[in-house]
């Protein structure tokens, strides 16, 4: 049992005392943070403000939403009396040289719904719906006014969209956020699938170094060849989980800090009501979105539940695989010898990864339910189901249950091989041979 | 007293048996060789000792006792293959090592800094392994296998990758771990090593026992009664006075008036039989008994051993 322990201190000091590891653990989040906050400010770059002429012999757009236009929007409209008939009258007309979107609104639009636009420049997505919502609001509104006996007011409401919401009947309180909460199974998924593949590699690549070295003799003259092999998956096992839990405690007080510093504008109510009235309906939605989200990272989340089965299926997972792959150090005699044995081993995972996509778009997916089930691919696919909510108790017993039998006879099967394969140096051993092992004393 | 006792060892692998009733014993504060050719089944013997794996069946006994778990801190294995962390420092390394052998850390500390001085090492104690010679990690090595202390150690091929002064050194550490008590398997291919400090040996051919003995008694076997002669006189005059019962198997001039013969008694005849014979034809100048080298006895006991088996 102490020997144990002394492997176990071993295989944890020199790694963690590792440059490569401190710059790791501290630099991918940060890295990984400043990607993110680099794509959205990317995103909210402010873009110059565009001119949209709008050729409307027919009066639709009269001059109604032209005028109440604050400065700051993405475009600004100006209304053309006369019908403009080509693109390129637009380009060469010098009286049109400062603006840089034409619509052309001909009396055939109402007819055959379609509009076009031309532009100098092609602008920014958010510029060409920002156009298109406005030119085609005010269409319809004026074509409800011609056409119908309704009000302004009247057609108004009748165009306030619908909140539609997918419920569960089984729990008609909750909210539909599965794809959202999926999203947050998937992020976790990933995670583990990282971890199980990364630090498996570790346990393989320690074996090897071992075996290469010629030190696992003089090793395990001193401790069983099993307990060697336990105390390097455990030591190399709790460096993954130090990695996990820095980064959980440095979340945490990233999260803590967004929250102080970037979000209470967001989350009081005061600011975005102004701002919808700046930015017109569609924005306001927007920023609505991004507010749910907000409440949604922070409130929604058990995140405790999430980083109780990241636990649990990351240290079941990394058994299974990591006891597989010590047993492939132990048949090859260097690195290069393990990328065809490693191949197999790798296709449930990847499979897995797969499976886990899957489930962001279809979260009760029977496929879904089946790999969270089988061991080799439930550590990754089960998060996915515990994020979004929908899976039974006893799926969940079941599938943990077969995850701890699994890792039992896969330990079982490694440590045999393991046991034989250590010292078998100078040759890569055949699968025939390997299963005969299985029978040494 | 008996310090291992091997009863009817069997290891079988899947292509070969690697064991075949293999039974030895050796004494306590002896040396023990442990010979054989490639491929004999020196090392699957070794790795029974040290419980890396179990035989299929047979017994190991130490100090009389069927061996337990408990045992390997009894047992100091130096491997043929061996090797260290390269990553690690030699101090924290040789500390690693002497505590999965049982040593409280502290203890370790004491005994490694007397080891360290005693081969002058004592500087490299924060060095990475990786920035040794091959000769300084086998000293590391070395002093990793006695620096728990046990009564037995076991050393394959422990001169291996040391130039001639440290294997001076360290064969004179094993004589000096021996006048102290310590019982030494010692298995090598260097057979004028065996014959310098071994007091025991065992060979083994095709995972057999096919010699087992003091060195004496081994080499007593082994003798070939043949003698050296230097004389001065005519070598005609030697060669006609030996008789039916001696055999002049060669013979060297050295110069006008001095030779050197080899002889060989026959029907037992002895040494004082051939000096009466050639006393009369020539002057002796010496006589001496060639003594088989290990080096014969061990290609001798091979080849004979070859005719008898499969394969």
């Amino acid at each position: 049992m102490s020997n144990l322990k002394l492997i176990i201190g071993r295989e944890y000091n020199t790694r963690v005392r590792k440059k490569s590891f401190l710059a790791t653990t501290i630099l991918i989040p940060i890295v990984f943070i400043g990607f993110m906050f680099g794509v959205m400010y990317l995103g909210l770059e402010d873009e110059k403000q565009v001119k949209v002429l709008v050729a409307d012999p027919g009066g639709w757009c009269g001059t109604k939403i032209f005028q109440e236009d604050p400065l700051n929007t993405p475009a600004q409209f100006y209304f053309y009396e006369n019908y403009i008939d080509s693109a390129a009258q637009f380009l060469n007309d010098p009286k049109f040289e400062e603006y840089d979107i034409l619509i052309s609104l001909n009396e055939k639009v109402p007819q055959n719904r379609r509009v076009v636009a031309y532009y100098k420049k092609n602008p920014s997505l958010k510029i060409k719906s920002y156009i298109e919502n406005r030119i085609e609001a005010r269409i319809r509104e004026y074509f409800a006014l011609k056409k119908t006996d309704l009000t302004l007011q009247q057609y108004n409401l009748i165009q306030l969209p619908f909140d539609f919401k997918f419920l569960d009947a089984l729990d008609p309180e909750g909210k539909d956020d599965s794809a959202r909460r999926a999203t947050v199974g998937f992020g976790f998924a990933i995670l583990i699938y990282f971890f199980i593949f990364f630090y498996s590699n570790q346990v393989m690549r320690g074996v090897i170094e071992e075996k290469t070295n010629r030190v696992v003799e003089i090793i395990i003259s001193s401790v069983k060849p099993f307990h060697l092999m336990l105390g390097k998956i455990t030591g190399i096992g709790l460096v993954g989980l130090t990695q996990f839990m820095i980064w959980v405690v440095m979340s945490g007080i990233g999260l803590f800090l967004l929250r102080i510093f970037v979000f209470p504008d967001m989350v009081d109510p005061a600011n975005w009501d102004a701002a919808a009235m700046e930015n017109g309906e569609i924005v306001n939605q927007g920023i609505a979105q991004s507010n749910d989200f907000v409440n949604f990272i922070y409130f929604d989340i058990n995140w405790f539940v999430m980083i109780s089965f990241f636990l649990i299926y990351f240290i079941g997972g990394f058994l299974i695989y990591s006891g597989i792959f010590a047993m492939i150090g132990a048949m090859v005699d260097s690195e290069t010898d393990t990328q065809q044995l490693v191949l197999p081993v790798t296709m449930p995972l990847i499979l897995a990864y797969l499976v886990a996509s899957l489930m962001l778009t279809n979260p009760e997916s029977v496929i879904g339910t089946w790999f969270s089930v089988i061991p080799l691919t439930s550590p990754i696919v089960m998060v996915v189901k515990v994020a979004i909510g929908t899976v039974s108790p006893f799926i969940l017993i079941v599938s943990i249950v077969l995850l701890i039998l699994t890792f039992i006879a896969t330990t079982w099967m490694a440590a045999k091989i393991y046991r034989t394969g250590i010292l078998m140096y100078g040759k890569k051993a055949s699968w025939r041979e390997v299963l005969k092992w299985l029978k040494y004393k | 007293m008996e310090m291992l006792r091997i009863e009817n060892i069997v290891k079988q692998y899947a292509n070969h048996k690697a064991l075949d009733d293999v039974s030895l014993s050796t004494q306590k504060g002896e040396i023990f060789g442990l010979l054989g050719p490639n491929g004999a089944g020196k090392t699957s013997l070794i790795r029974i000792i040290n419980q890396i794996t179990a035989p299929d069946s047979g017994n190991v006994l130490i100090e009389g006792k069927p061996i337990q778990r408990e045992d390997i801190t009894k047992i100091g294995y130096l491997p043929e293959e061996r090797g260290l962390y390269k990553k690690m420092k030699v101090g924290e390394q040789a500390l690693y090592f002497a505590r999965l052998k049982g040593m409280s850390k502290n203890e370790a500390k004491v005994k490694l800094k007397e080891w360290f001085e005693r081969f002058e090492i004592a500087a490299w104690y924060d060095k990475k392994i990786e920035e040794l010679s091959k000769g300084m990690a086998q000293k590391i090595q070395f002093i990793s296998t006695v620096l728990h202390n046990p009564p037995l150690l076991i050393l394959d091929e422990p001169f291996s990758g040391f130039d001639p002064i440290n294997t001076e050194l360290v064969k004179a550490e094993i004589l000096r771990l021996k006048a102290n008590g310590t019982s030494i398997m010692l298995s090598t291919h260097n057979m004028n090593s065996v014959e310098e400090i071994c007091d025991s040996i065992v060979l083994l051919n095709k995972s057999k026992v096919v010699l087992n003995g003091s060195l004496s008694a081994v080499k007593n076997q082994f003798r070939s009664n043949i003698y050296e002669v230097k004389f001065k006189g005519v070598m005609m005059a030697f060669a006609n006075a030996l008789w039916a019962g001696f055999n002049l198997v060669d013979s060297t001039q050295i110069d006008d008036n001095t030779a050197i013969a080899h002889v060989q008694l026959k029907n037992n005849n002895s040494v004082n039989d051939l000096l009466k014979a050639i006393l009369p034809a020539v002057e002796i100048i010496s006589i001496q008994e060639i003594e088989p080298t290990m080096n014969d006895i061990f290609i001798k006991a091979i080849q004979q051993t070859k005719g008898g088996n499969h394969e």
